[in-house]
């Protein structure tokens, strides 16, 4: 009802066509930033959940910890995000259990959550790992590392 | 007045809209530099490896009695020749006898002239295609036949291993060795 008043003040005002010019001036005005707004938020969230910036994210974490870790030790990293964009990229669970971690001649970690790509991180020490697994642990997704 | 009313409408239109772009480039600008930044933990890496360089020559404050032995590398530490070659590193150990002032022990894996470019690291600002290097020095004793001695091991390392992005279809077919078992 107030919309509705408001709307026929401004309507009203001034000469003739002169309220519909300014109406359409604010509308055309908020329906540009709504869209600026959309596309920031867009862009901002597919940047931020981008393969490539988690790959990287990824194998360097796993990289840096390999090399500091001592026979015996067990490691578990929520790698969820990972399967989130795996499967934004047509790849399931059992693609991402398969292919998302793996240790390349003797030192060079590689971490992929797509088809084609993925990201190389070698550290100094020779890395061994005893066992390596990828399951749900509740509503997480968490690769277990044993050295 | 009206006339004058309607110009700064419009006047405050074309402020706004280009508020709006300039908001969306910063915006745009500020995402896009820090996600393609590349997440830098070579630091991190550095300080893991002094800390193996350590509890492999030293325990309990003493050189290992096979440091001086004459044929201990720092390879001997785990350290990876090739790699550390490969991916623009460097890891040098010597140890000086304090009492003599004589180099009693020097050995090193990688890329010597790391150091020349740490020397300028730390020198210049905004040198990000620089390595990352870690120097430290360690009080020592050591044993020379009965005698307690004391000296000083000092421990320089660098690095600019950065990782890379690659193409998996054509890098399987050349890596075939997996050494993991899961």
């Amino acid at each position: 009802m107030i919309k509705k008043r408001s709307l026929r003040f401004i309507l009203a005002s001034g000469k003739r066509g002169q309220g519909v010019d300014w109406l359409t001036a604010e509308v055309v005005l908020i329906l540009v930033s709504i869209m600026l707004f959309v596309s920031i938020m867009v862009f901002v969230s597919r940047a931020a959940s981008s393969s490539l910036f988690y790959e990287e994210l990824y194998a360097k974490e796993i990289g840096t910890l390999l090399e500091s870790a001592k026979p015996g030790q067990n490691y578990s990293i929520d790698i969820t995000p990972a399967l989130a964009i795996a499967k934004s990229n047509n790849k399931n669970f059992e693609w991402v259990q398969q292919n998302f971690f793996g240790v390349y001649g003797t030192n060079v970690v590689r971490v992929q959550t797509t088809a084609n790509g993925g990201f190389e991180y070698a550290v100094f020490k020779k890395i061994n790992i005893t066992k390596e697994s990828i399951a749900m642990a509740g509503n997480k997704v968490v690769l277990t590392l044993e050295i | 007045m009206i006339n004058m009313d309607k110009r700064g409408e419009k006047v405050y239109v074309l402020i706004w809209f280009l508020a709006s772009i300039l908001v969306f480039i910063v915006v745009v600008y500020t995402a896009t530099s820090h996600f393609s930044q590349p997440i830098d933990l070579r630091g991190v890496g550095i300080q893991n490896d002094y800390m193996s360089v350590l509890s492999c020559y030293v325990s309990q404050g003493v050189l290992k009695p096979e440091v001086l032995s004459g044929n201990f590398q720092v390879t001997d530490c785990g350290f990876f020749a090739d790699s550390i070659s490969k991916y623009e590193g460097l890891v040098q150990v010597k140890i000086m006898d304090v009492k003599e002032n004589k180099q009693i022990y020097s050995n090193f894996v990688g890329a010597v002239g790391l150091l020349d470019d740490c020397a300028v690291a730390s020198t210049s600002s905004g040198a990000a295609s620089y390595p990352v290097c870690f120097s430290a020095q360690q009080p020592v004793f050591y044993y020379s036949g009965s005698e307690k001695k004391i000296a000083l091991l000092s421990v320089d390392i660098a690095s600019n291993n950065r990782g890379s992005s690659v193409n998996t279809q054509n890098s399987l077919l050349s890596n075939i060795g997996v050494n993991t078992n899961g």
